[in-house]
């Protein structure tokens, strides 16, 4: 599903954020990116949806070599691509079931089909009764899960999360961690990049540690260090 | 992938509530320049072709007599004028007849003249009227007289035509720079609008390039937002044109005797002239934020 092929990553003020990466992803995993910050996670993760390029090496998703990729396949790519934001990113102006249906809107979905899917995925992260609240009505765990909805509602191959437990407090956290864990049984692949020590260690699942930018660990069933 | 029309009026009418300040500037100075182009087309242009055409085929010169120029010779321009197939009519001003028109003119707001001048001071006079009314052919017609024994002098009303021509030429061609810097600065805030569109809904695109909303799916509403701006801006002057182009037609009206009052338009031009309005505000307003949305939505 996913597979990094010596891949590097070099930003112009010429900071390595990713060194000679290989990484060979399944379909259904479930993988944590563990390290300091500035260790590479975010840069791991943008290239997956090419919100970078790799400067050197091949970064394969979905059976596409991304460095190939044109500019007007990018869109069809990240259809497949669900992004989980650590701040939410919802938009204050529009309900729950409106930023959820937003994401659907914004590929052209039809009309009859949102009014299916959204209520459908509201359910699943259990946030049916809050579908007409705005987000500044939401807690912070409840915003993520709205969010997840967001990024979830098309049914993704892939689900990327950048710290999405970040801004939230044990207990939240735990909900989040479930629902992910949801979602990830039913086939969905989770790239999960985390600081959190606690949830790496109680889940046991595939951990990459990374380390100025250098993958130093690449543990099945892992946990934090 | 097609955009459902509610979703782009829906994202087109938040873009331009949000920008409420800058859209109304940017609609106000298309609206401005507009206006400024119609009424150079509608009387610049047009309304001095018609009167153009009009001085034209009223065309005629006057041969003045030298007031020593003996009968003989004054019949024999006569003579010459009527004979020639270039000369539709011809009538001729003796000193009577001069002094009348002397009188007329000058009685009200010159009778000091009136009084000082003498009957037989006044030069007695040919006005001929060509068969061709094409202005340089009398020109060269007109200017065949001024050589010839006991006449004064040749006037040419077509030569005062031509300088009000030139002087009203060297006006549009600076109200069309005028309209054209305003033009510019029209696309320029169109430009500036979008961008700022683009910068209030910055959230919302990146939500949308993430989730997978193609370019042109995320340029649309923008670009949408500009032809409004340019189309409303092209209507309201279309309607501002309007009002100025009758005021100028009912200020004529009032005047007969004035040059400018015969500045004036067919209905048809008017419509021409309102409809290119609205179609240069609308592709204005298009090119604005085509640009915009080129430059700062890259996805």
């Amino acid at each position: 599903m996913i597979k990094l092929d010596n891949v590097s990553k070099v930003y112009k003020n010429e900071h390595a954020a990713l060194r000679d990466a290989n990484v060979d992803i399944e379909r259904g995993e479930f993988v944590f990116l563990v390290g300091p910050s500035g260790s590479g996670k975010s840069t791991f993760i943008r290239l997956l949806n090419r919100q970078e390029f790799a400067t050197t090496g091949n970064v394969w998703v979905a059976g596409k070599e991304l460095g190939a990729l044109k500019n007007h396949d990018v869109p069809k790519l990240r259809r497949n691509i669900g992004y989980i934001f650590q701040d939410y990113k919802l938009l204050p102006n529009k309900t729950v079931e409106e930023n959820v249906a937003f994401a659907l809107e914004a590929i052209g979905r039809p009309r009859q089909a949102i009014r299916t899917q959204v209520p459908a995925i509201l359910e699943l992260v259990g946030l049916a009764k809050k579908a007409k609240s705005r987000p500044d009505e939401l807690s912070g765990g409840e915003q993520q899960r709205v969010s997840i909805a967001r990024a979830f509602v098309n049914r993704p191959l892939i689900l990327l999360a950048d710290e999405p437990t970040g801004n939230l407090d044990p207990a939240t956290t735990i909900g989040i961690m479930k629902l992910l864990d949801r979602i990830n049984r039913t086939g969905t692949t989770v790239v999960m990049a985390t600081h959190d020590r606690g949830i790496v260690d109680v889940m046991r699942r595939r951990v990459i540690e990374l380390e100025m930018g250098r993958i130093v660990r690449d543990q099945a069933r892992g946990v934090y260090e | 992938m097609a955009i459902r029309p509610d979703y782009l009026v829906r994202e087109t009418g938040q873009n331009l509530i949000r920008n409420w300040l800058l859209s109304t500037a940017t609609v106000l100075i298309v609206t401005v320049s507009l206006t400024m182009l119609g009424i150079t087309v509608l009387v610049g242009y047009f309304g001095l072709d018609n009167a153009f055409v009009r001085w034209n085929n009223d065309v005629s010169f006057i041969v003045y007599m030298d007031s020593t120029a003996t009968q003989p010779q004054i019949d024999a321009i006569g003579a010459e004028l009527k004979a020639s197939k270039l000369v539709d009519t011809v009538e001729y001003y003796d000193t009577n007849k001069t002094w009348d028109l002397f009188v007329k003119i000058f009685k009200q707001t010159n009778p000091e003249m009136v009084s000082s001048t003498k009957r037989e001071d006044l030069p007695t006079s040919f006005r001929v009227k060509p068969s061709n009314p094409d202005a340089s052919v009398v020109r060269e017609m007109a200017a065949s007289y001024r050589p010839k024994t006991g006449v004064y002098d040749v006037d040419f009303p077509a030569e005062q035509v031509r300088t009000v021509q030139r002087a009203a030429e060297r006006i549009r061609l600076w109200l069309l720079v005028g309209v054209i810097a305003l033009l510019i600065a029209s696309v320029v805030l169109i430009f500036i609008a979008i961008q700022t569109a683009v910068f209030s809904r910055r959230r919302e695109i990146e939500v949308m390039r993430l989730v997978g909303a193609t370019n042109w799916f995320i340029r649309i509403p923008f670009l949408v937002e500009g032809v409004i701006q340019g189309l409303v801006g092209g209507l309201l002057a279309a309607g501002f044109t309007w009002v100025l182009g009758s005021a100028w037609k009912s200020a004529g009206a009032s005047m007969k005797n004035s040059l400018l009052a015969q500045f004036l338009w067919q209905p048809g031009q008017a419509l021409l002239t309102y409809g290119a309005l609205i179609a240069i505000g609308s592709f204005v307003g298009a090119v604005g934020s085509a640009l915009s949305v080129s430059w700062y939505l890259r996805v």
